[in-house]
């Protein structure tokens, strides 16, 4: 009954929802939630399902089932954005592994000043920027936008994720970041 | 804005030492960046780096030379900036260029997924419904109507009347001046309909003094304003 309700929820509700606000609003607890979610993520994301459930950023939303893009981009009469520059897909893989990361560490795995590409990103609604209260600066993640334009219903399918978001050697790369910006 | 295009296609300085050094097949070690110093200096000479990055370009370029004079005289680094880290910075970097043809596969593919879109809703506000409506109230309120718009058809009118035009006036004046040599404004503003049509005989007489067709003369404030031809 209640994964019903979530269901319909986000059936209606059609953009990316904050698990916290399901949370909230339906009075539940984060495992009730999680446990529903993970219910509509196994029935839904299936290769015969037409509608996927994409996380991302803590929120979820049904999706298209990427493997058939193209006819329904056909159908919706959209067509494929602008490519990406190499600068901005450097900045957007390191995001997608990374994230959230600040700006410094971009730069310290770049080497390069990436303000422009950032600003270019938000403006293609590919990332999204939020205040990190611990980090007192701007935190950068991918955006369901861009998630839906890799195809990907979640991150961590792609390949290497973990071993990315675990590797030592950028951790402690970053780790040396304030030298960097004197 | 140009600039900004290219900023954000120009591979940046790890890219470039990438580059440097995969095109000579070295590993990624501080030895082989030593020994890239030279072309990476080349690559900075040839091609315009954009001045928001020159910076980022310039650590990099004094972090090859450490390297390169560390590995000429064997001197013990400075244990404060060690070179290294670039060694290890470039592979990492790498990791993450290769990781990126993964995403830019994806990317380029179609296989895309769509968000549903959110339909357009209108609501309409619900007004007062009237009931007990006749004929006579339709009347008095389409007459009410066009007592309304009546200001905004005068209007219409209005500006459609013909209105001399400042070169006709021009000519107008001119003729009349070189038959008289002599007049007043008074004189050409007396046969005017309107406002309107002063104000375009006082625009074609100051046309006609800038052209020093005529030369004009007014001896106090309201008085005549004369007109003679200059010669």
């Amino acid at each position: 009954m209640l994964t019903t309700t979530i269901e319909a929820v986000l059936f209606a509700a059609a953009k990316p929802i904050k698990l916290s606000d399901l949370r909230k609003h339906l009075d539940l607890s984060e495992e009730v939630v999680r446990e529903a979610i993970d219910d509509i993520t196994r029935r839904f994301n299936t290769e015969g399902s037409g509608i996927h459930l994409m996380e991302q950023n803590g929120a979820v939303q049904f999706v298209s089932n990427a493997s058939v893009g193209e006819d329904v981009a056909k159908f919706l009469r959209v067509e494929a954005s602008g490519p990406l520059t190499r600068p901005s897909l450097e900045t957007l893989t390191i995001i997608v592994y990374r994230g959230p990361i600040t700006k410094p560490e971009i730069e310290m795995i770049r080497g390069v000043n990436c303000s422009l590409i950032l600003r270019n990103l938000l403006i293609r609604g590919f990332i999204l920027e939020e205040q990190d209260k611990e980090r007192l600066q701007p935190v950068y993640r991918v955006s369901h936008e861009f998630l839906q334009a890799i195809g990907v219903n979640r991150l961590d399918v792609l390949p290497d994720y973990e071993a990315f978001r675990t590797n030592e050697k950028i951790a402690e790369l970053l780790s040396r970041e304030p030298e960097s910006d004197v | 804005m140009a600039f900004e295009v290219k900023l954000e296609t120009f591979d940046g300085p790890l890219h470039v030492l990438l580059e440097l050094i995969q095109g000579e097949e070295l590993p990624i070690t501080e030895v082989s960046l030593g020994s890239v110093t030279q072309k990476y200096l080349e690559y900075m000479n040839t091609h315009d780096v954009p001045p928001e990055e020159l910076a980022d370009f310039l650590v990099v370029a004094t972090k090859l030379l450490l390297l390169k004079s560390q590995a000429i005289l064997p001197i013990e680094a400075e244990p404060e900036e060690d070179p290294s880290t670039l060694a290890l910075q470039l592979r990492l970097y790498k990791e993450f260029v290769d990781a990126s043809r993964t995403l830019e596969e994806r990317f380029d593919s179609t296989n895309w997924s769509f968000e549903r879109a959110t339909p357009d809703v209108v609501r309409l506000e619900i007004g007062e419904v009237v009931t007990n409506l006749c004929a006579e109230d339709l009347r008095e309120a389409f007459s009410g109507l066009l007592k309304r718009l009546e200001p905004f058809f005068k209007l219409q009118t209005a500006a459609l009347e013909r209105v001399v035009s400042v070169g006709e006036r021009l000519q107008e004046i001119h003729e009349a001046i070189l038959s008289r040599t002599k007049m007043t404004f008074r004189q050409i503003a007396s046969s005017g309909k309107s406002k309107v049509d002063v104000v375009i005989s006082f625009l074609a007489l100051l046309e006609l003094v800038k052209q020093r067709v005529v030369h004009v003369v007014q001896s106090g404030v309201f008085d005549e304003i004369e007109i003679k031809r200059v010669d």
